[in-house]
């Protein structure tokens, strides 16, 4: 037998019962692609996506068994479902705001729920990737479908050019991930995290290998939009649709912190000194550059984006030190940053519905008087993102400071603190101009049965993870221990 | 000297003379041939080494479809009008290429790469071909990557369809 003809004899069927999450969205996204060329019940479209993100959520919590198929590169171990279950909740959030938001615009199509369920699949494939080709196939994926809806809001320049500016930014983070993977596969050989992981120990750190990380690390912040790669992030969020944008900030945001972890954690383990100060420096800047340009922001969906540049630091910040501790603190923020992140976005996205709206400062004037309750809910997403105790953002950067200070990394944890104190310059603005103020106008606020629900929804759970942040924090240790018990398996 | 010798000199004078023109040329119509000729000459490097897929590969995709979206791209767009020096950038840019170029050819000389440790050995390539043992790569253990790369390019088509075609305002729809 010769080698090509053993080698095809050695491979067995893939384990097609682990994939079946990414199975059901892809065809549920098939079957919106077809009945949105059948039909134009926008209902339908809207009904037929949530079912199948509904479907496709079960069997990511009632999953056995994991395993990492296909030939060495798929992996389903608990990171993957939990990072899994979470993008799809907030992808099912997303699309239930979706529609009225594009009636009000006027620009109804239905290719953005399949756009979006395609993303959904390539920000699953990232988390659960075990090899970078994986990873690199599930990020292209991801983003291009992003590119496009990004820029899909055709009558308005700022979508125009938020998307191109995407797209370019985008490209250029593509290329230079594909550089960094091409140093490291040719320093290593291999493109498993576990082959790179026992390849690249401390003693024989070179500068193809250290390279090799720089230059990944780069391409990830680029991602990440971590400062100073952080340039399309301000106008690709401000110029996208609001609940694109909130599916940008949240969803591709976390499924990038996630892939990050996994890469730095699983493939790098013994290079630790490298990237722990990248991060760290990275972080640093995000945070204190998010939080400066926030503050002279007017419109308040542009200074959500710098904030969300901000968190990118906050988050970051964690992979400063190489502890389980860190690891399980970034795994909780980022959880606990979807629930702020798509209350601050899909609030901004039902507001822009009403009359006269246009994000600016001066729209929030006495919008507690017009309407309570949604004045009360905007109060919990800003403080949770100020991280003031009763709400879930405080134990979030609580945890990633102990990280830090446990590691002696006393300098990024002071910046982080600063930081916060200076975040509250604008998100108290909000609430100030909210509670502080009188009305403008005393129309009434009309919410869909979706936003109602998706904003109810994530101002409770802010409260009760911000009262009972056990259980997260718990899921948390248990998937960065796993994490780290996986080096070099 | 040997033929491959030859060749090596031949086809990499005229890849960096050729990569001049691409930097120096001010008629973009040239700066874009001179680029073909880079790609051509760089797949004759290919050939010389005994990588015949990649130079194929080289030629196909580089020489012929990206360049002539370049050439489609110049051609269709009339205010591009390539302002070749503008030296604001080139502030950043030369230290920041410098620096990749030295990284590059530093992690190069150093030998830091990996030699070939797989199992396609030299005397496996000569058996079988490199053809037949990327296919064999791609079709078993990369499969699943691959299919994805169908996804992409199905995403890619049905933007590009959206982005192009023209505006439906829903208040039209409902009149017609």
């Amino acid at each position: 037998m010769s080698v090509l003809q053993e080698i095809v004899a050695g491979l067995g069927v893939p384990n097609f019962k682990v994939l079946i999450p990414e199975i059901i969205i892809l065809i549920t996204a098939f079957i919106v692609f077809v009945i949105e060329l059948l039909t134009k019940a926008r209902l339908l479209i809207t009904v037929v996506t949530a079912i199948g993100l509904f479907l496709a959520a079960i069997p990511t919590l009632n999953m056995e068994y994991g395993d990492l198929t296909f030939y060495g590169l798929y992996i389903v171990d608990s990171f993957s479902l939990t990072f899994k279950f979470f993008l799809i909740l907030s992808t099912f959030f997303v699309v239930i705001v979706l529609r009225p938001y594009l009636e009000a615009k006027n620009t109804y199509y239905g290719e953005y729920y399949y756009l979006i369920l395609f993303s959904l699949l390539g920000m699953m494939m990232m988390v659960s990737a075990p090899n970078l080709i994986t990873f690199y196939m599930g990020i292209e994926l991801a983003s291009i479908s992003i590119y496009i809806l990004a820029g899909m809001f055709k009558k308005d320049y700022l979508s125009k050019e938020g998307a191109f500016k995407y797209l370019i930014l985008g490209g250029t983070g593509t290329a230079v991930i594909s550089y960094g993977i091409a140093l490291i596969y040719g320093r290593t050989g291999s493109f498993d995290f576990v082959t790179i992981a026992n390849t690249i120990t401390s003693d024989n750190l070179d500068v193809g290998a250290v390279a090799g990380i720089a230059i990944l690390i780069i391409g990830l912040a680029l991602k990440a939009s971590s400062v100073p790669f952080h340039f399309w992030t301000p106008d690709a969020y401000q110029g996208a649709p609001t609940p694109i944008t909130a599916f940008m900030a949240v969803a591709a945001k976390i499924s990038v912190f996630a892939v990050i972890l996994r890469i730095m954690v699983e493939a790098f383990p013994f290079a630790y000194e490298v990237w722990n100060t990248g991060w760290a420096l990275l972080a640093a800047a995000s945070m204190i550059f998010g939080n400066f340009v926030a503050l002279r922001q007017d419109n308040v969906k542009r200074m959500l984006a710098y904030s969300s540049i901000a968190h990118s630091g906050y988050i970051l910040a964690a992979l400063a030190a190489p502890s389980g501790a860190a690891f399980t603190a970034l795994i909780f923020y980022s959880l606990v940053y979807i629930f702020m992140g798509l209350g601050g976005f899909i609030f901004l996205s039902a507001m822009e519905r009403q009359y006269n709206w246009s994000n600016n400062i001066n729209d929030f004037r006495g919008l507690a008087k017009r309407s309570p309750i949604l004045a009360l809910f905007m109060l919990i997403f800003m403080f949770s993102m100020l991280g003031i105790p009763p709400t879930v953002g405080f134990f979030g950067k609580l945890g990633v400071f102990i990280a830090l200070i446990n590691s002696d990394i006393w300098w990024l944890a002071v910046v982080l603190v600063v930081m916060s104190i200076v975040s509250a310059g604008y998100y108290l603005r909000v609430v100030i101009y909210m509670y502080m103020h009188e009305p403008q106008s005393k129309a009434k606020v009309n919410l869909s049965v979706g936003e109602a629900f998706t904003l109810a929804f994530m101002a409770v759970f802010v409260l009760i993870l911000g009262i009972y942040p056990t259980v997260f924090w718990d899921i948390s240790q248990i998937l960065s221990s796993l994490l780290v018990a996986g080096i070099g398996r | 000297m040997e033929l491959s010798t030859t060749g090596f000199w031949v086809f990499s004078t005229l890849a960096v003379l050729s990569a001049f023109g691409v930097v120096f040329f001010r008629n973009i119509i040239y700066a874009v041939l001179s680029l073909i000729s880079t790609l051509i000459m760089v797949s004759g490097l290919f050939f010389t080494m005994g990588a015949e897929l990649i130079g194929a590969l080289q030629i196909l995709i580089y020489a012929v479809a990206i360049v002539v979206f370049y050439v489609l791209v110049i051609s269709t767009v009339p205010e591009f009008k390539g302002k070749a020096f503008e030296p604001k950038y080139m502030i950043v840019s030369l230290p920041v290429g410098f620096l990749i170029f030295i990284e590059l050819a530093f992690v190069s000389l150093y030998g830091a790469w990996k030699s070939n440790t797989g199992i396609f050995t030299s005397e496996v390539i000569q058996e079988v071909g490199n053809v037949k043992a990327v296919a064999t790569m791609l079709f078993t253990k990369y499969l699943f990557p691959f299919e994805v790369a169908s996804l992409i390019l199905l995403v890619a088509m049905i933007g590009a369809i959206i982005l192009g075609k023209k505006e439906h305002v829903i208040d039209e729809e409902a009149e017609n």
